[in-house]
Protein backbone atom coordinates (compact mmCIF):
# COMPACT_ATOMS: atom_id res chain seq x y z
CA UNK A 1 0.00 0.00 0.00
CA UNK A 2 1.39 3.37 -1.05
CA UNK A 3 0.22 6.76 0.14
CA UNK A 4 0.88 9.94 -1.82
CA UNK A 5 0.29 13.41 -0.39
CA UNK A 6 -0.93 15.85 -3.06
CA UNK A 7 -2.83 18.90 -1.74
CA UNK A 8 -3.78 19.87 -5.27
CA UNK A 9 -6.68 22.24 -5.92
CA UNK A 10 -9.39 20.91 -8.21
CA UNK A 11 -9.36 24.35 -9.88
CA UNK A 12 -5.60 24.33 -10.60
CA UNK A 13 -5.87 22.96 -14.14
CA UNK A 14 -8.61 25.41 -15.15
CA UNK A 15 -6.73 28.33 -13.57
CA UNK A 16 -3.54 27.54 -15.43
CA UNK A 17 -5.39 27.41 -18.76
CA UNK A 18 -7.08 30.71 -17.86
CA UNK A 19 -3.67 32.23 -17.28
CA UNK A 20 -2.46 30.99 -20.67
CA UNK A 21 -5.56 32.52 -22.30
CA UNK A 22 -4.85 35.85 -20.63
CA UNK A 23 -1.23 35.82 -21.77
CA UNK A 24 -2.42 35.26 -25.31
CA UNK A 25 -4.87 38.16 -25.04
CA UNK A 26 -2.26 40.45 -23.51
CA UNK A 27 0.10 39.68 -26.36
CA UNK A 28 -2.63 40.94 -28.73
CA UNK A 29 -3.55 43.92 -26.50
CA UNK A 30 -7.10 42.58 -26.20
CA UNK A 31 -9.34 43.03 -23.16
CA UNK A 32 -11.73 40.23 -22.32
CA UNK A 33 -14.90 40.57 -20.24
CA UNK A 34 -16.90 37.79 -18.65
CA UNK A 35 -20.59 38.70 -18.68
CA UNK A 36 -22.39 36.64 -16.06
CA UNK A 37 -25.80 36.63 -14.44
CA UNK A 38 -29.21 35.10 -14.18
CA UNK A 39 -30.91 33.62 -17.25
CA UNK A 40 -33.05 36.40 -18.70
CA UNK A 41 -31.39 39.26 -16.82
CA UNK A 42 -30.59 40.88 -20.17
CA UNK A 43 -26.98 39.89 -20.88
CA UNK A 44 -27.45 39.39 -24.60
CA UNK A 45 -29.67 42.48 -24.96
CA UNK A 46 -26.95 44.54 -23.28
CA UNK A 47 -24.36 43.03 -25.59
CA UNK A 48 -26.46 43.92 -28.63
CA UNK A 49 -26.52 47.52 -27.40
CA UNK A 50 -22.74 47.55 -26.95
CA UNK A 51 -22.32 46.17 -30.47
CA UNK A 52 -24.60 48.80 -31.94
CA UNK A 53 -21.72 51.32 -31.80
CA UNK A 54 -18.75 49.10 -32.40
CA UNK A 55 -19.30 45.66 -33.87
CA UNK A 56 -15.98 45.75 -35.76
CA UNK A 57 -13.68 45.69 -32.77
CA UNK A 58 -15.66 43.43 -30.45
CA UNK A 59 -15.79 39.65 -30.78
CA UNK A 60 -18.19 37.51 -28.80
CA UNK A 61 -17.99 34.04 -27.28
CA UNK A 62 -21.52 32.81 -26.59
CA UNK A 63 -22.16 30.19 -23.94
CA UNK A 64 -25.48 28.42 -23.60
CA UNK A 65 -26.59 24.90 -22.84
CA UNK A 66 -28.27 24.48 -26.19
CA UNK A 67 -28.98 26.38 -29.45
CA UNK A 68 -27.09 29.13 -31.27
CA UNK A 69 -29.88 31.68 -30.90
CA UNK A 70 -27.73 34.23 -29.09
CA UNK A 71 -24.92 33.83 -31.63
CA UNK A 72 -27.44 34.61 -34.36
CA UNK A 73 -28.52 37.74 -32.45
CA UNK A 74 -24.93 38.89 -32.06
CA UNK A 75 -23.99 38.17 -35.69
CA UNK A 76 -27.03 40.16 -36.78
CA UNK A 77 -25.33 43.15 -35.11
CA UNK A 78 -22.32 42.60 -37.37
CA UNK A 79 -19.93 41.04 -34.84
CA UNK A 80 -17.87 37.87 -35.02
CA UNK A 81 -19.18 35.24 -32.66
CA UNK A 82 -18.37 31.67 -31.66
CA UNK A 83 -21.03 29.51 -30.04
CA UNK A 84 -20.14 27.18 -27.19
CA UNK A 85 -22.83 24.69 -26.21
CA UNK A 86 -22.25 23.06 -22.84
CA UNK A 87 -24.92 20.36 -23.47
CA UNK A 88 -26.33 20.71 -20.00
CA UNK A 89 -23.26 21.84 -18.05
CA UNK A 90 -23.94 24.89 -15.91
CA UNK A 91 -20.85 26.99 -16.65
CA UNK A 92 -18.01 27.61 -19.11
CA UNK A 93 -14.42 26.57 -18.43
CA UNK A 94 -11.13 28.01 -19.63
CA UNK A 95 -10.29 25.20 -22.06
CA UNK A 96 -13.43 25.94 -24.09
CA UNK A 97 -12.48 29.63 -24.21
CA UNK A 98 -9.01 28.75 -25.44
CA UNK A 99 -10.54 26.64 -28.23
CA UNK A 100 -13.01 29.41 -29.09
CA UNK A 101 -10.21 31.99 -29.36
CA UNK A 102 -8.55 29.82 -31.98
CA UNK A 103 -11.72 30.11 -34.08
CA UNK A 104 -11.80 33.91 -33.99
CA UNK A 105 -9.95 36.22 -36.35
CA UNK A 106 -8.34 38.56 -33.82
CA UNK A 107 -7.08 41.11 -36.39
CA UNK A 108 -8.44 44.50 -35.40
CA UNK A 109 -10.22 43.10 -32.33
CA UNK A 110 -9.73 45.15 -29.14
CA UNK A 111 -12.38 43.55 -26.95
CA UNK A 112 -13.81 40.10 -26.41
CA UNK A 113 -17.02 39.57 -24.47
CA UNK A 114 -17.96 36.15 -23.11
CA UNK A 115 -21.75 35.90 -22.82
CA UNK A 116 -21.68 33.21 -20.12
CA UNK A 117 -24.30 30.56 -19.37
CA UNK A 118 -27.12 32.09 -17.29
CA UNK A 119 -26.34 30.96 -13.76
CA UNK A 120 -25.61 32.81 -10.52
CA UNK A 121 -23.72 29.97 -8.86
CA UNK A 122 -21.27 27.92 -10.89
CA UNK A 123 -20.14 30.48 -13.45
CA UNK A 124 -18.57 32.51 -10.64
CA UNK A 125 -16.18 29.73 -9.65
CA UNK A 126 -14.39 29.35 -12.97
CA UNK A 127 -11.78 31.83 -14.19
CA UNK A 128 -11.82 32.06 -17.98
CA UNK A 129 -8.86 34.37 -18.59
CA UNK A 130 -10.99 37.50 -18.41
CA UNK A 131 -9.64 40.89 -17.31
CA UNK A 132 -12.92 42.00 -15.75
CA UNK A 133 -16.21 40.47 -14.73
CA UNK A 134 -19.55 42.11 -15.37
CA UNK A 135 -22.51 40.69 -13.43
CA UNK A 136 -25.95 41.41 -14.88
CA UNK A 137 -29.00 41.21 -12.65
CA UNK A 138 -32.40 42.80 -13.13
CA UNK A 139 -34.89 44.55 -10.85
CA UNK A 140 -37.51 41.84 -11.45
CA UNK A 141 -35.38 39.23 -9.65
CA UNK A 142 -35.80 40.48 -6.09
CA UNK A 143 -33.55 42.20 -3.60
CA UNK A 144 -32.21 39.09 -1.93
CA UNK A 145 -29.85 37.90 -4.66
CA UNK A 146 -26.56 39.37 -3.35
CA UNK A 147 -27.23 37.81 0.04
CA UNK A 148 -28.14 34.44 -1.44
CA UNK A 149 -25.51 34.26 -4.17
CA UNK A 150 -22.54 36.19 -2.75
CA UNK A 151 -19.68 34.86 -4.87
CA UNK A 152 -20.82 36.37 -8.14
CA UNK A 153 -21.03 39.81 -6.53
CA UNK A 154 -17.76 39.34 -4.64
CA UNK A 155 -15.89 38.55 -7.84
CA UNK A 156 -17.44 41.03 -10.26
CA UNK A 157 -15.87 44.38 -11.05
CA UNK A 158 -19.04 45.86 -12.53
CA UNK A 159 -22.58 45.05 -11.46
CA UNK A 160 -25.24 46.04 -13.98
CA UNK A 161 -28.65 46.49 -12.43
CA UNK A 162 -30.81 46.04 -15.52
CA UNK A 163 -34.46 46.59 -16.47
CA UNK A 164 -34.59 49.87 -14.57
CA UNK A 165 -37.49 50.81 -16.86
CA UNK A 166 -39.55 48.24 -14.92
CA UNK A 167 -38.62 49.55 -11.48
CA UNK A 168 -41.99 51.28 -10.85
CA UNK A 169 -43.76 47.93 -11.26
CA UNK A 170 -41.62 46.09 -8.70
CA UNK A 171 -40.82 46.32 -5.00
CA UNK A 172 -37.10 46.32 -5.77
CA UNK A 173 -35.06 48.71 -3.62
CA UNK A 174 -31.88 49.85 -5.45
CA UNK A 175 -30.48 51.49 -2.30
CA UNK A 176 -30.74 48.28 -0.32
CA UNK A 177 -29.26 46.41 -3.28
CA UNK A 178 -26.24 48.73 -3.36
CA UNK A 179 -25.71 48.29 0.39
CA UNK A 180 -25.75 44.51 0.00
CA UNK A 181 -23.37 44.57 -2.98
CA UNK A 182 -20.90 46.96 -1.31
CA UNK A 183 -20.96 44.85 1.87
CA UNK A 184 -19.70 41.95 -0.24
CA UNK A 185 -17.45 43.94 -2.55
CA UNK A 186 -16.56 47.56 -1.73
CA UNK A 187 -14.82 47.96 -5.11
CA UNK A 188 -17.81 47.02 -7.25
CA UNK A 189 -19.12 49.63 -9.68
CA UNK A 190 -22.90 49.48 -9.86
CA UNK A 191 -24.51 50.67 -13.06
CA UNK A 192 -28.22 51.24 -13.54
CA UNK A 193 -29.26 50.23 -17.05
CA UNK A 194 -32.20 49.60 -19.25
CA UNK A 195 -30.79 47.44 -21.98
CA UNK A 196 -33.95 47.62 -24.09
CA UNK A 197 -33.90 51.40 -24.05
CA UNK A 198 -30.12 51.70 -24.16
CA UNK A 199 -29.99 53.65 -20.88
CA UNK A 200 -26.66 53.31 -19.06
CA UNK A 201 -25.02 51.51 -21.97
CA UNK A 202 -22.71 54.42 -22.82
CA UNK A 203 -21.46 54.44 -19.25
CA UNK A 204 -20.74 50.71 -19.45
CA UNK A 205 -18.89 51.25 -22.72
CA UNK A 206 -16.78 53.94 -21.02
CA UNK A 207 -15.91 51.57 -18.20
CA UNK A 208 -14.95 48.85 -20.63
CA UNK A 209 -12.70 51.07 -22.73
CA UNK A 210 -11.50 53.13 -19.75
CA UNK A 211 -8.03 53.69 -18.53
CA UNK A 212 -7.64 50.98 -15.93
CA UNK A 213 -4.54 48.84 -15.76
CA UNK A 214 -4.94 45.74 -17.86
CA UNK A 215 -3.88 43.66 -14.90
CA UNK A 216 -5.06 40.13 -14.60
CA UNK A 217 -8.35 39.49 -12.90
CA UNK A 218 -7.67 37.95 -9.49
CA UNK A 219 -9.60 36.12 -6.87
CA UNK A 220 -9.94 38.58 -4.01
CA UNK A 221 -8.48 37.17 -0.81
CA UNK A 222 -11.47 37.92 1.40
CA UNK B 1 -23.98 22.49 -8.77
CA UNK B 2 -20.90 21.64 -10.80
CA UNK B 3 -20.00 18.40 -9.07
CA UNK B 4 -19.49 16.75 -12.48
CA UNK B 5 -16.58 19.10 -13.22
CA UNK B 6 -15.13 18.70 -9.73
CA UNK B 7 -15.34 14.92 -10.04
CA UNK B 8 -13.55 14.97 -13.41
CA UNK B 9 -10.71 17.04 -11.95
CA UNK B 10 -10.38 14.75 -8.91
CA UNK B 11 -9.95 11.76 -11.22
CA UNK B 12 -7.48 13.60 -13.47
CA UNK B 13 -5.36 14.56 -10.46
CA UNK B 14 -5.57 11.10 -8.89
CA UNK B 15 -4.77 9.20 -12.08
CA UNK B 16 -1.79 11.42 -12.89
CA UNK B 17 -0.41 10.94 -9.37
CA UNK B 18 -0.99 7.20 -9.65
CA UNK B 19 0.94 7.00 -12.93
CA UNK B 20 3.82 9.02 -11.48
CA UNK B 21 3.98 6.83 -8.38
CA UNK B 22 3.46 3.46 -10.00
CA UNK B 23 0.08 2.86 -8.42
CA UNK B 24 -2.03 0.56 -10.61
CA UNK B 25 -5.03 0.34 -8.36
CA UNK B 26 -6.11 3.42 -6.42
CA UNK B 27 -8.00 2.33 -3.31
CA UNK B 28 -8.62 5.70 -1.66
CA UNK B 29 -8.82 9.39 -2.54
CA UNK B 30 -9.16 12.06 0.13
CA UNK B 31 -10.73 15.39 -0.76
CA UNK B 32 -10.60 18.32 1.67
CA UNK B 33 -13.37 20.90 1.29
CA UNK B 34 -13.51 24.33 2.91
CA UNK B 35 -16.52 25.74 4.72
CA UNK B 36 -17.64 28.01 1.84
CA UNK B 37 -17.11 25.42 -0.84
CA UNK B 38 -20.25 24.93 -2.94
CA UNK B 39 -19.81 21.19 -3.42
CA UNK B 40 -22.55 18.85 -2.32
CA UNK B 41 -20.97 15.62 -0.94
CA UNK B 42 -23.83 13.27 -1.82
CA UNK B 43 -23.93 14.53 -5.41
CA UNK B 44 -20.17 14.31 -5.71
CA UNK B 45 -20.21 10.68 -4.50
CA UNK B 46 -22.95 9.91 -7.03
CA UNK B 47 -20.85 11.31 -9.90
CA UNK B 48 -17.70 9.63 -8.60
CA UNK B 49 -19.25 6.15 -8.60
CA UNK B 50 -20.07 6.55 -12.30
CA UNK B 51 -16.97 8.39 -13.45
CA UNK B 52 -14.44 6.10 -11.77
CA UNK B 53 -15.41 3.14 -13.99
CA UNK B 54 -12.58 2.08 -16.31
CA UNK B 55 -9.98 4.23 -14.56
CA UNK B 56 -7.23 3.35 -12.10
CA UNK B 57 -9.63 4.54 -9.42
CA UNK B 58 -12.24 1.90 -10.25
CA UNK B 59 -11.97 0.41 -6.74
CA UNK B 60 -11.36 3.68 -4.94
CA UNK B 61 -13.37 5.06 -2.06
CA UNK B 62 -13.73 8.84 -2.10
CA UNK B 63 -13.49 10.37 1.37
CA UNK B 64 -14.74 13.93 1.60
CA UNK B 65 -13.34 15.73 4.64
CA UNK B 66 -14.86 19.05 5.61
CA UNK B 67 -12.06 21.27 6.89
CA UNK B 68 -13.30 24.25 8.84
CA UNK B 69 -9.83 25.77 8.93
CA UNK B 70 -10.14 26.55 5.20
CA UNK B 71 -12.32 29.55 4.38
CA UNK B 72 -13.02 31.36 1.12
CA UNK B 73 -14.61 30.13 -2.08
CA UNK B 74 -13.36 27.36 -4.35
CA UNK B 75 -11.48 25.50 -1.63
CA UNK B 76 -11.45 21.89 -2.72
CA UNK B 77 -8.17 20.00 -2.59
CA UNK B 78 -7.20 16.46 -3.39
CA UNK B 79 -5.25 15.80 -0.19
CA UNK B 80 -3.88 12.36 -0.91
CA UNK B 81 -4.35 9.09 -2.75
CA UNK B 82 -3.49 5.58 -1.70
CA UNK B 83 -3.30 2.30 -3.52
CA UNK B 84 -1.08 -0.53 -4.73
N1 LIG C 1 -38.18 45.70 -19.80
C1 LIG C 1 -36.95 45.29 -20.06
N2 LIG C 1 -36.75 44.09 -20.63
C2 LIG C 1 -35.49 43.71 -20.88
C3 LIG C 1 -34.36 44.52 -20.59
N3 LIG C 1 -33.25 43.85 -20.96
C4 LIG C 1 -33.66 42.67 -21.47
N4 LIG C 1 -35.00 42.58 -21.43
C5 LIG C 1 -35.84 41.46 -21.88
O1 LIG C 1 -35.55 40.34 -21.07
C6 LIG C 1 -35.62 39.14 -21.84
C7 LIG C 1 -34.31 38.37 -21.71
O2 LIG C 1 -33.27 39.13 -22.27
P1 LIG C 1 -31.92 38.47 -22.79
O3 LIG C 1 -31.02 39.58 -23.20
O4 LIG C 1 -32.19 37.41 -23.78
O5 LIG C 1 -31.39 37.81 -21.43
P2 LIG C 1 -30.14 36.83 -21.16
O6 LIG C 1 -30.70 35.49 -20.93
O7 LIG C 1 -29.51 37.38 -19.92
O8 LIG C 1 -29.24 36.92 -22.34
C8 LIG C 1 -35.90 39.55 -23.27
O9 LIG C 1 -37.28 39.45 -23.48
C9 LIG C 1 -35.46 41.01 -23.30
O10 LIG C 1 -36.16 41.79 -24.24
C10 LIG C 1 -34.61 45.81 -20.00
O11 LIG C 1 -33.71 46.58 -19.71
N5 LIG C 1 -35.91 46.12 -19.75
MG1 LIG D 1 -28.52 35.35 -23.57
Amino acid sequence: MKQVELNESVYARNDSIAQRVRQQLDAHGIRMFNLLGTPGSGKTTLLEQLLREDAQHIAVIEGDLFTDEDTQRVRACGAQAVQLNTQGACHLEADAIEAALAQLNLDGITTIVIDNVGNLVCTAEFALGEHKRIAVISVTEGNDKPRKYPLIFQTSDFVVLNKMDLLPYTDFDPVRFAQDVYALNPHAEILHCSAVRGDGVQKLREYMTGNWEQEEWQWSES
Amino acid sequence: MHEGAVCREILLIAERAARQNDIRDITGITLAVGTQSCVNPAQLQFFFEIAKQNTRAEHAVLTIEPDDTITGPRQEFVRAIEGD
